[in-house]
């Protein structure tokens, strides 16, 4: 077997060490991922996900434990941090927050000029970027970035990070904010790039009805510690656990439940709509 | 190891260190104007011992609002060579000005003389002064109460026409956003920084190019805090805001004898500082 | 006044944006509607659809290009009377940071009240009440930041619960938040709804769609779907075609009534999903005799 692309082993972190307002965001963090993988990281708000995403790219040094990303060890001041910066694609919460070149080929090809690439390269990157977001070259590059909507500014900020060819990506929220079609647009798009184009990808999200679509393996983060991992099957199928957690779950799980608490018999683990439909025509059709 | 971005974390802007001392209890407007009262007796006394008498009240200060000295040091330390630098140029240039009292040296145009020593000397002094007392006064006292105390202060300009209501509710608000950008500007730094940028690698003396490394953290600012204040707007309308119009207030102070006990303390010191001739 | 008497009348109105000199970007086209008190109306549409500058003109903070916005039979025009118009109808936005103005929770409940000059005595009788009913009191002297999206948005509740209005209308404002702060805000709204209180609520989230007496589905600045909720999520081809979602409970319920007839499609809640099981497995076990 291979060696994991990412490997965060005991990872711990204190915020204001030293001071009374110190507080502990991680608390001996460990996460394997494989090459290729879909992963997501959930959580409450301030169980430590974006601290932990935070130290996949360097922009936070482990305080104690290991991060080695694509063989590049995060704790070694000696790391090339920029090389590892392209590997790991950060794209944070409301990313077209971020856009600041008036026109949209000009913020993409920043991240690929920073790294002093040909120009030939560097528009040929941009072309490749625009189009896996699903935003056409030839017609949009021109564009004043200040008049896109807000769907398409998401766009091209994660096109910028795209840009750079990482191999792992690493997404906060990625949706949040967006309406159902820019949403499901965006999904679809993630979702490509993890299975066409082989990209590994790890992201944060609220959203259970996006964890259930997107991800192959989910980490529930709970006070800074992985409280539990699993597939999303084996993570919805347990009540107690979400609850205990604060996580919301998918629609048809609750609903099936609902069912299991008045004595049906059914798979609780069936979270999309297709699956609880086929466990309620079991029910009914005997 | 912590990093280079943790900014919002040591904003210390209006920092409040709640000990609810004497001090802190005062009604925010008499603490202001007695304030503003020493700040200005600071600034006229020139002598030495007036100074060192200045400087024992302000130290007194810290121990009567109950907070350790080393806040105020801690304010201090910064200073420091800006006090140095200003020191140098006064010997160096105050001489030829002020030529009172005995000339210790001269040479071309530089001349030191016992007034220009004393000048160095009391200026630092003040230095240290204004900020020990700036200290105690927004650790003891919270932004609001500095505003709204400020507020009532200046309520007699709004006869001059001067809009003290609208210039009280921007110093609120500012303050209000300070950690909210604090934590803007770090996920922008961040955010920049995951897709290439670097900050403050470059030599300081090439001042373009480091300016132009910052535009893709200014701009997308900018944007951001453009957005925000017309949200803002928006908010304040919804809730009956009208720029000028009279307003009624939620906070009301009533002085006690302390209060006024404590501005009469503070004209005291005031005077005695002033009436001290050496 | 009597309760047929709508709170907010919209009558033919049209908006547009001006981009430049000789552009503009109509948004809204004649629209028109009542809201009435005591009711829960959701409005819903993808962005660029016209429902967050319909929702901006129920309290004045924009007026219409033609046509007149009524509250209480006030027009929204008169500036004279805007403060009525707006202490009737409040507004809770999108980001929770942006509408906060003090640095201590208090003052900022208190800032509306300000404006209207309410005297000091009676806001804090009025505080304590708001504060009170969004469950905040314990944080009257803490500064805003420190809190949760979703506590922020329950002291802007709060602030506009103060001015005693008769109508809340909400823009987004769960959409910034996470599951659990926004659960909080929609309990919160339930609870004002059960005590009288007319909502208007804009958003993407179809849950929270599921609860109100009312739906309206807009497209290009117009209304092109009204009615109860249930009414709406049965036509998911329509909504589907306006890039809209409706609530997995009505999804299942469609999927399963397309293999088993008798099974009703038109459900919206996932309580009603458990009881349409209910009911089939009772009838089969009557059929079956036993």
């Amino acid at each position: 077997m291979t060696s994991p692309i990412v490997d965060v082993a005991d990872l711990s972190h204190v915020y204001m060490q030293g001071t009374p307002l110190a507080h502990r965001a991680l608390d001996r963090v460990s996460i394997q991922v494989e090459r290729g993988e879909c992963i997501a990281i959930i959580g409450h708000t301030g169980s430590g996900k974006s601290t932990l995403i935070q130290h996949l790219n360097g922009l936070m040094r482990p305080q104690s434990g290991k991060v080695v990303v694509n063989g590049l060890d995060v704790s070694d001041p000696k790391v090339d941090i920029r090389l590892l910066r392209r590997q790991v694609g950060l794209v944070f919460q409301n990313p077209e927050d971020q856009l600041f070149e008036k026109l949209v080929g000009d913020d993409i090809a920043y991240g690929p000029f920073k790294m002093g690439l040909p120009i030939a390269e560097v528009k040929e990157r941009v072309e490749w970027a625009m189009e896996l977001v699903g935003l056409s070259f030839d017609e949009m590059k021109d564009r004043p970035t200040f008049a896109l909507s807000g769907g398409q500014k998401r766009k091209v900020a994660l096109a910028g990070v795209l840009a750079l060819r990482p191999h792992v990506l690493v997404l906060d929220e990625p949706t949040a904010g967006l309406d159902p079609r820019s949403r499901n647009e965006l999904l679809q798009r993630i979702l490509r790039l993890n299975q066409e184009e082989g990209l590994t990808v790890i992201f944060v999200s609220h959203n259970m009805e996006e964890v259930a679509r997107l991800a192959q393996r989910v980490y529930v983060m709970a006070n800074g510690q992985i409280a539990c991992e699993g597939t999303p099957r084996r993570i919805f199928g347990n009540s107690s656990l979400l609850q205990e957690h604060h996580i919301g779950t998918p629609e048809a799980v609750d609903i099936l439940y609902q069912l299991r608490e008045q004595g049906y018999a059914v798979d609780t683990g069936s979270f999309l709509p297709e699956e609880a439909a086929a466990e309620i025509l079991n029910l009914i059709k005997r | 190891m912590s990093t280079e971005f943790e900014l919002s974390r040591n904003i210390t802007i209006g920092q409040y260190l709640p000990t609810n001392s004497v001090v802190h209890r005062l009604d925010p407007r008499f603490k202001l104007a007695a304030f503003v009262i020493m700040i200005l007796a600071i600034a006229i006394c020139s002598t030495y011992v007036g100074n060192l008498f200045a400087l024992a009240v302000c130290i007194g200060m810290f121990w009567v609002s109950k907070i350790p000295l080393h806040y105020g040091l801690s304010g201090v330390k910064p200073a420091i060579p800006f006090i140095i630098i200003l020191a140098t140029l006064q010997l160096l240039f105050y001489g030829e000005i002020a030529r009172g009292g005995t000339i210790y040296f001269q040479y071309g145009f530089i001349t030191i003389s016992s007034e220009s020593v004393r000048l160095v000397l009391v200026s630092a002094m003040r230095f240290v002064e204004v900020i020990f007392l700036s200290s105690v006064l927004t650790l003891s006292t919270s932004t609001t109460e500095l505003t709204h105390g400020m507020e009532r202060l200046l309520g007699p300009l709004q006869k001059v026409k001067f809009p003290v209501h609208a210039f009280a509710l921007i110093i609120t608000i500012a303050i209000r956003f300070v950690p909210t950008f604090a934590m803007e500007m770090e996920k922008m730094m961040k955010a920049q920084a995951s897709r290439g940028a670097d900050f403050g690698t470059g030599e300081w003396w090439r001042i373009i190019r480091r300016t132009k490394d910052m535009l893709p953290i200014i701009i997308p600012l900018f944007n951001v805090a453009l957005a925000r204040a017309e949200d803002l707007i928006l908010a304040m309308e919804a809730r009956c805001y009208m720029p000028g119009a009279s307003r009624t207030q939620y906070t009301h102070y009533k002085a006690t004898g302390k209060d006024y006990s404590a501005l009469i303390i503070s004209i005291m010191i005031s005077v005695i500082m002033l009436y001290i001739p050496w | 006044m009597t309760a047929e008497h709508p709170i907010i009348r919209v009558e033919n109105v049209s908006f547009s944006y001006k981009v430049n000199q000789d552009q503009q970007i109509p948004v809204l086209q004649n629209v028109s509607l009542d809201v009435f008190p005591g009711e829960y109306l959701a409005i819903i549409g993808h962005n660029g659809s016209g429902k967050s500058t319909l929702s901006k003109h129920l309290n004045g903070i924009l007026t219409p290009k033609t046509g007149d916005v009524y509250v209480n039979e006030i027009n929204t025009r008169d500036r004279e009377r805007i403060y009525e118009v707006r202490s009737q109808v409040g507004m809770v936005f999108q980001h929770p940071d942006n509408q906060i103005v003090a640095t201590i929770v208090e003052d900022d409940v208190a800032f509306g009240l300000e404006n209207i000059g309410i005297a000091a005595h009676e806001m804090r009788e009025r505080i304590d009440a708001s504060l009170e009913a969004v469950g905040m009191s314990a944080f009257r002297h803490r500064p805003p930041h420190h809190l949760s999206g979703g506590q922020k948005q329950r002291i802007a509740i709060a602030g506009i619960l103060a001015m005693r209005p008769q109508c809340i209308v909400l823009d987004e404002a769960t959409s910034m938040l996470d599951s659990y702060g926004r659960q909080d805000i929609l309990s919160v709204i339930r609870k004002l709804h059960r005590e009288g209180m007319t909502i208007v609520t804009v958003t993407h989230h179809m849950s929270e769609v599921a609860e109100a007496d009312r739906v309206l589905v807009m497209e290009a600045g117009q209304i092109v779907l009204q009615g109860t909720p249930r009414e709406v999520f049965a036509h998911q081809e329509r909504l589907r075609e306006l890039h809209l979602d409706v609530p997995d409970a009505s999804r299942i319920a469609a999927l399963v009534h397309q293999e088993w007839e008798p099974f009703s499609p038109n459900l919206i809640a996932n309580e009603e999903v458990v009881e349409e099981v209910n009911r089939h497995v009772i009838k089969q076990a009557e059929a079956s005799g036993t």
